[in-house]
């Protein structure tokens, strides 16, 4: 071993020549500028393979004056991204449902849902989905069919699943299920369209479509990206982090203050909005003698906060649901508390897609078992005689 | 602040910034000052803290005056107040509690500053420094922030000549871009390997269960021992990349500390590859003086290689110690002494029974390299659990495994180390032999544009998927 005095690098930092040829200016950017497309472009290809996604709306009518519903008799399959492949079947009326609309069967239990994807178990194939295990559970325990015609469309407005109401009470039901998520009042329903709930006015359906070709060029790279299965991949990982997501998603305004207290004006003005159509569609409902049971489906957001150690100032993850309750309280309607019991299982926002935000398989699971438990409970007639079968059952 | 984190690059370029306003001396020196007086801000803003490492800087630069004054009576005593303030201020196990300093206290970069200050004190009693060595000069050469953490262990002369030239180091396109290849490739060691390969050995450590199928725990054992080597390197020569570069920025030229440590394929080849500048810093200032003075006591020459076996142990024993404050890290720097020490024993013996010339042939065999590399990066691989974990945590895996697994585990690594590293040589030399301009062509600046590209947009989504703190720096706490 020889002694060495001085710490000789062993790669020289004077590369030959000192200065770079001309064309290398511009080669070398082009080359890193090729690289991150080529590396976005073949993780964009990978995880539309790996992470597939389709998405078709042949059996939807579009209709922009009662809401769109979908065609009689048709059956899609469609996959999101995050979920598996699910086909939807709808049945003559067109509801998701693999009874048929027809005159209920004699001696069967008849349930129609209303409200939006929530209520039509969007991503979720139908055996796995709440209202079909609510109805094989209630089946089971009624000694007697109960039969669930499910109206929920994707997309609904309040205001659309009220302009429903007729149409599923000519369904002969026992009971309504209205099931609404916080998403479902981002969009302040049109004063106008609320005022003339009970008589809607043509409205003009190409002025969506105008107003989409006219968007900047801004917003067409962020929809894009928004487009993108990379960045959906990356936000599927990124928000499987709950302090992460939660982190994230208090950044939103106004699409996150129905978790903040006080309620802000305009989340004030949506619950007096949904106050005027939950109570016109409990007194519709009351004058044939059907109960309305509301369910607030909580949010992946609130599930998150359930299980965050430390609630931030001011935020308050049941305030929406409680709104809920009052609303329905205050209109003679029913209501299903999802929140509480969410509260005792642990890490309950992974019920929901992280992405998405819909609820999953495991989740419909659970919230089939609240509300067989709670339509079980007695105070929903149809199912009053139910009740001690059921407890007869556990005894046994 | 991470030492290789993204808030620590923020810093290193807004330095970079500042640092080049000005090409005079006087502007350089002060620049780099304040900011690694700034840099040391980020870990404490208490005064008090400071104190000690302030009162080491304030002994080093005494003691180097003194000896530039010749006072060679005082040399023994002042280098010998250094090494028992060092152990006091690091804490060492075997010093009383009760004489420690109450109140926290950084000891950032002390264990290299400790080096520093003993260079110049041997070499200024030598007489081989200049003789004009300002405080601003020792300060900057001490606290200088781009080795302050875990080194490179860079030496005055080397220092002073790129800092105190009146025409600074060429800053010119290229090597700019290669100083920025650096930074970009030793940030993706740190921040993605070596955090995947940390998570890896950690959640074989979860998964190692008393009551889990033999094969299953043998494997979790594989994983344990072999990954850390990887993990240590992808992390400190990753910051050590990240320093070069940055420290090229500011016209200063950093020793290289790794040159592909398991291509070895003997253990003093090792520590010639590995924490160079450490172990080249032992050499000069433990090994050397020592095989000379025990030289002169025995001066046979049949004796002489046996002193140099000797010398070896003593030197990286040293280097175990220190590593840390506790009877582990003796436990640690013994094998590391027992390697070195017992390789030189069988060079000096095989050199003797079969000849020179036949020795030479057979380390130039390249079956008996395969299995020599094997062996060095298994022995290694072996000394490191006593260097990541305490005598619980190797009570707790002896426990877990029992003594057939644990050959098993060895057997294993030795063997499958053996194959990995034959095959990456392999591959490495079949990649290179691709030719470009005259160069390979794998080196060309083309393919290392596109390659740095990719692993800036790998690091950037794998911190942005993982959400996870940057991993720290081992060595940042020695």
């Amino acid at each position: 071993m020889t002694e060495s005095r001085s710490n000789s690098p062993v790669r020289s930092w004077d590369p030959q020549p000192a200065t770079l040829p001309r064309r290398d200016y511009y080669l070398l950017p082009l080359i890193s500028l090729s690289t991150i497309l080529l590396i976005f472009g073949v993780s964009e290809f990978l995880t539309r393979v790996i992470w597939a996604e389709q998405k078709t709306a042949s059996c939807t009518i579009i209709d922009p004056i009662a809401g769109d519903h979908f065609k009689p008799n048709c059956t899609v399959r469609t996959k999101n991204a995050e979920g598996p492949w699910t086909t939807y079947q709808y049945n003559e009326c067109g509801y998701r449902s693999v009874t048929s609309c027809g005159p209920k069967p004699p001696g069967s239990i008849r349930i129609a849902i209303l409200g939006s994807s929530v209520s039509q178990g969007l991503y979720v194939p139908y055996e796995q989905t709440y209202f079909a295990r609510t109805s094989a559970e209630l089946s089971r325990s009624c000694n007697r069919p109960v039969d669930v015609q499910n109206l929920g469309v994707p997309g609904s407005s309040p205001i659309y699943a009220y302009r429903r109401v007729q149409e599923a009470l000519a369904l002969q039901p026992d009971v309504v299920l209205y099931l609404l998520a916080p998403f479902d009042l981002e969009q302040r329903i049109d004063p106008k369209e609320l005022a003339a709930r009970n008589a809607p006015a043509r409205k003009d359906a190409p002025a969506k479509r105008a107003v989409q070709l006219t968007l900047s060029p801004m917003k067409r790279l962020e929809g894009t990206l928004v487009e993108s299965r990379t960045v959906l991949v990356a936000q599927h990982f990124l928000f499987q982090n709950r302090d992460t997501f939660l982190r994230m998603y208090m950044l939103y305004g106004d699409k996150a203050d129905f978790l903040r207290q006080p309620f802000t004006p305009a989340w004030q003005q949506r619950f007096a909005d949904l106050d005027l159509i939950i109570g016109d569609m409990a007194d519709r409902l009351r004058a044939v003698g059907v109960p309305l049971v509301v369910i607030p489906v909580p949010s992946r957001a609130q599930a998150a906060l359930l299980s965050s150690p430390q609630l931030p100032a001011n935020i308050d993850p049941f305030a929406f649901g409680h709104q809920i309750e009052a609303i329905a309280a205050k209109h003679g309607a029913d209501s299903v508390d999802l929140m509480r019991p969410f509260s005792n299982i642990p890490n309950s926002q992974n019920f929901f897609y992280v992405v998405d935000g819909h609820v999953t398989p495991e989740g419909q699971k659970v919230i089939a078992q609240i509300l067989s438990q709670r339509l079980l409970d007695g105070s929903v007639p149809a199912f009053a005689r139910c009740a001690p079968q059921q407890s007869l059952a556990r005894e046994h | 602040m991470g030492s290789a984190s993204p808030q620590f690059l923020a810093y290193a370029f807004a330095v970079i910034l500042v640092f080049n306003f000005s090409r005079s001396v006087a502007w350089r020196q002060f620049a780099l000052l304040a900011a690694s007086v700034g840099f040391l801000g980020f870990f404490s803003l208490h005064p008090l803290a400071f104190l000690p490492l302030a009162a080491f800087l304030a002994y080093g630069f005494a003691s180097l005056r003194l000896m530039q004054a010749k006072k060679a009576n005082l040399y023994a005593p002042l280098l010998l107040l250094g090494i028992v303030a060092f152990m006091w201020l690091k804490k060492y196990s075997f010093i009383p509690a009760v004489l420690f300093l109450p109140h926290p206290y950084l000891t950032l970069g002390l264990s290299y500053i400790f080096f520093r200050a003993l260079h110049l004190i041997i070499d200024a009693r030598n007489g081989d420094l200049p003789p004009d060595i300002s405080l601003l000069s020792y300060l900057n050469y001490m606290l200088n922030f781009t080795t302050l953490v875990s080194g490179p262990i860079q030496r005055y002369e080397d220092f002073a000549a790129m800092q105190l030239a009146p025409v600074p180091l060429p800053l010119n396109l290229l090597v700019a871009g290669e100083a920025l290849e650096r930074i970009i490739v030793g940030f993706f060691k740190v921040n993605v390997l070596s955090l995947f390969l940390s998570m890896i050995q950690a959640s074989a450590l979860n998964s190692l269960h008393d009551n889990g199928p033999a094969g299953a725990r043998i494997l979790n054992g594989v994983i344990i021992a072999a990954i850390y080597p990887f993990y240590l390197y992808c992390n400190f020569s990753g910051y050590i990349d990240i320093v070069i570069g940055i420290a090229r920025f500011l016209r200063i030229q950093l020793p290289e500390n790794f040159n592909r440590p398991f291509a070895s394929d003997n253990f003093i080849t090792f520590w010639s590859r590995w924490h160079i500048t450490l172990s080249t810093w032992l050499k000069t200032y433990v090994y050397n003086p020592l095989l000379i003075v025990t030289m002169r006591r025995w001066p046979s020459p049949a004796a002489e290689p046996f002193l140099g076996v000797l010398a070896f142990f003593v030197t990286f024993f040293l280097i175990g110690v220190w590593h840390g404050q506790t009877s582990v890290f003796i436990f640690f720097g013994v094998l590391q002494g027992l390697g070195m020490s017992v390789t030189k024993l069988y060079q000096v013996l095989m050199a003797k029974w079969i000849g020179r010339k036949r020795y030479r042939e057979l380390a130039r065999n390249g079956l008996y390299n395969v299995a020599t590399r094997g062996l060095t990066f298994t022995w290694y691989a072996f000394t490191s659990l006593w260097f990541w974990s305490n005598w619980k945590q190797l009570d707790a895996l002896a426990r877990t495994f029992h003594p057939g697994e644990i050959a098993w585990v060895w057997l294993l690594i030795f063997v499958g180390s053996s194959v990995i590293l034959a095959l990456w040589e392999a591959m490495r030399g079949w990649l290179l032999s691709f030719q470009f301009q005259g160069q390979p062509l794998l080196l060309s600046r083309y393919i290392r544009t596109a390659a740095n590209t990719a692993l800036v947009v790998i690091s950037i989504g794998t911190m942005s998927l993982l959400n996870a703190p940057p991993p720290d720096i081992v060595y940042k706490v020695f």
